[in-house]
């Protein structure tokens, strides 16, 4: 995870003892660039703060739910794995007739690109404001409601407690949008990430590249510290079965009214690329034909991210307990192995250009597993997250039963630990599959010629319009990723109610 | 002062019925101590005179006025009630004097300051007001649970084992500090423990509820 960004540090200190010191001036951004960094700042923390804000008015609302339903405000998840461009093309049918009106007056393409990110890592921005507002525990909202209004303990209490963790969500989700200029470079708009790209492209320097993204990576770096210890806290929270209200909230009718915005929003965060791909695939020429022209893209791309998927989870494992623990070395470790999630992602594949193009190393640099590397390289990260999450709800004294008990180390794994951590170990599986099926910034650098992913064929497409080729490969993954989802879910309930049955015996 | 009806109350939680039929009148001020065993369902009743949990069947008055009914419930703040709960649970983002104070914003700062700064004193706890919960020991951290049920002076008064874990000298002060709240606020009280003795130093009205089978 660390060997592109080590690499090209080695490759910085040796150009640089050669004597481009002259390329220095290129880590300190002014002019055009500054300018570049700045847009690229206000578009992340634009969309991050729209994906918070709408999660927690979305998780206010789904409180109102009754019991019966209450698990379905875990169901949007499943859209996370929707790649990006499948919402920049739904989108862009809706937001052009306004690139036509209004693109003289506004930035359009800034605004475009801000909606577009946020809708597609809506939700994250939900998951995250439900496991942050959910961890504050019902004896402590009970205690508030004693003496003041509903609306009031939301402010006084539930929303100051959730608040590291809102703020780390948000974090997380401002670096994803941060790192990636996929959706930017969509909508015509120059963003930090594709200045690394476009650097690498045009000068072929890895050392170059790697000192025009120091202030990215400076930023980068500096939101993870911060975030860091809060982010593991996101990750240790247990999920809850209930939300920490003992009745339904009764919000104030303009509360409710934003809530109701944002339910109408987060409809519409499924339903836009839904119909619009449809519609789409509808007016155009076979579906048939277009998905049997990309058999190989398929084949090729569901294979990396299956390999990536799988090699995520040992890695995963391994860190899984550091990032439990909790003294000031161990935080360090933590902080240096979340590290690979604040790279950007063209960087991640020149530091494995850099690393792998070398004579000795031809048939591991022209093969498949370059792209899998840099899934794992960006990836891995957010899979040990997942795991440490599903570590925490795990309970420690089954696991020290098991210890008394076992024959050898390996039975109290495979019979006690995996099948309890099996749900994380899905959902991170899931997690790294999705994310690497919807790759760009890396992939793009490192994969092997003649062979393109889906992603690629689509991104490529992308850039003459929104056709009925690209509306039907997308409307393909769009209905894999429902499939997928709606498989996951079942397999989480039927989970949930297994463990449920085994509590109350 | 609140008088309490509660008629025909039935509550199941899980799979378990806690209340069934359940029926009870209080007077105004007066001081009922509730006893039982562990899941007796003594908490629950608490719960549903405070209105955090809605019955299932039956109704609850406070003061001849509907409350709670199973398709409606008055909120929780508009009872005017404390409330200690059996866990001290204290807000961890605020001190101890905005632990106290949160409960009585509706008087003026110094009033708040007042109250807070003197319960804190009867209570022992005068050095600790700029504390955060995570800084307090459990003992003092359900004295301070204690004071925060107080400061409002709330018309009526809910108490869920209040005393357990302190030590004796500490339950000793804790109740003198209680006794002589009622004495001159004169609320209505519901006090459940599972102690006797504790029970008889509050009150000689006292009701048992028996434990119930599941559902």
């Amino acid at each position: 995870m660390f060997s592109p960004l080590l690499a090209l540090l080695v490759a910085c200190i040796v150009t640089l003892a050669q004597g481009n010191l002259d390329w220095l001036l290129l880590a300190i951004p002014s002019g055009r660039q500054l300018g570049i960094l700045i847009r690229s700042l206000a578009i992340s923390a634009s969309a991050a703060a729209i994906d918070i804000i709408l999660g927690v008015l979305i998780t206010c609302a789904c409180w109102g739910w009754s019991r019966r339903f209450a698990w379905l405000r875990w169901l949007p998840l499943v859209f996370i794995a929707l790649p990006p461009y499948v919402h920049a093309l739904a989108w862009n049918e809706i937001l052009q007739p306004l690139s036509a009106r209004w693109g003289a007056f506004l930035p359009v393409g800034e605004i475009s690109s801000v909606w577009v990110m946020a809708m597609s890592l809506l939700p994250l921005g939900i998951g995250l404001a439900l496991v942050g507002l959910e961890s504050v525990t019902r004896p402590l909202v009970d205690a508030a409601r004693i003496s003041t209004d509903d609306q009031g303990v939301f402010w006084r209490v539930v929303l100051p407690l959730a608040a590291p963790l809102l703020a780390a969500g948000g974090g997380l989700i401002f670096l994803l949008d941060l790192l990636d200029y996929t959706v930017p470079s969509l909508f015509g708009v120059n963003v930090y990430a594709l200045e690394i790209f476009a650097e690498f492209s045009s000068s072929s320097q890895p050392v170059r590249a790697l000192l025009l993204s120091a202030p990215l990576l400076l930023i980068a770096f500096g939101v993870l510290f911060i975030g860091q210890n809060f982010l593991r806290r996101v990750a240790q929270f247990p999920v809850r079965k209930t939300s920490p209200w003992s009745s339904p909230p009764q919000w104030l009718s303009r509360f409710s009214f934003l809530q109701k915005i944002a339910l109408v929003l987060w409809g519409l965060q499924g339903l836009v690329p839904l119909v619009t791909l449809v519609k789409l695939t509808l007016g155009g020429e076979s579906w048939l034909t277009t998905l049997r022209l990309a058999s190989g893209e398929f084949i090729f791309s569901f294979g990396i991210a299956g390999v990536a998927a799988l090699l995520s989870l040992p890695l995963g494992w391994l860190a899984m307990d550091e990032l439990n623990r909790y003294s000031r070395l161990d935080r360090l470790t933590a902080w240096l192995f979340l590290l690979p999630m604040a790279i950007p992602a063209p960087l991640v594949g020149i530091g494995l250009v850099t690393l792998w193009n070398r004579s000795i190393f031809d048939g591991f640099y022209a093969s498949s597993a370059m792209p899998v590397l840099a899934a794992l390289a960006r990836f891995a990260p957010m899979a040990a997250l997942v795991l440490v999450a599903q570590n925490r709800q795990v309970d420690s004294l089954l696991l020290d039963a098991a210890h008394v008990f076992q024959k050898n180390r390996w039975q109290s794994v495979w019979r006690v630990r995996l099948p309890l951590l099996l749900p994380g170990l899905v959902a991170s599986a899931s997690l790294v599959f999705a994310l690497t099926l919807g790759e760009l910034g890396a992939t793009l650098i490192v994969v092997p010629p003649g062979h393109p992913t889906l992603t690629l064929r689509i991104y490529n497409y992308l850039h003459y319009g929104a056709s009925d080729v690209v509306a039907g490969l997308c409307l393909a993954i769009l209905l894999l990723v429902l499939a997928g989802g709606a498989l996951s879910v079942y397999f989480w309930v039927l989970w949930s109610r297994r463990m449920t049955s085994l509590e109350l015996e | 002062m609140t008088s309490i009806g509660i008629h025909h109350v039935s509550k199941t939680l899980g799979v378990v019925q806690v209340l069934q039929g359940f029926s009870l009148e209080v007077a105004e001020a007066a001081r009922l101590v509730v006893l039982g065993e562990s899941g007796s369902g003594k908490t629950t009743l608490l719960r549903l005179i405070a209105g955090l949990e809605t019955p299932d069947e039956g109704e609850i008055l406070l003061d001849g006025q509907p409350a709670s009914r199973s398709d409606w419930i008055l909120p929780p703040h508009q009872r005017n009630i404390g409330m200690v709960f059996q866990s001290p649970v204290l807000w961890p983002h605020m001190t101890v004097t905005e632990n106290i104070c949160f409960g009585a914003s509706k008087l003026s700062r110094q009033e708040r300051q007042r109250r807070s700064a003197d319960l804190l004193s009867a209570l022992g706890l005068d050095r600790l007001s700029r504390r955060y919960p995570h800084e307090l020991s459990g003992g003092e951290a359900r004295r301070v649970g204690l004071a925060r049920a107080l400061a409002p002076h709330p018309r009526l008064l809910l108490m869920d084992e209040p005393l357990t874990n302190l030590n004796p000298e500490l339950v000793e002060l804790s109740l003198a500090v209680i006794r002589a709240y009622l004495e001159a606020t004169r609320p209505t009280l519901v006090y459940v423990t599972h102690d006797a003795q504790e029970a008889a130093a509050i009150s000689s009205q006292v009701i048992r509820l028996a434990k119930r089978s599941a559902a």
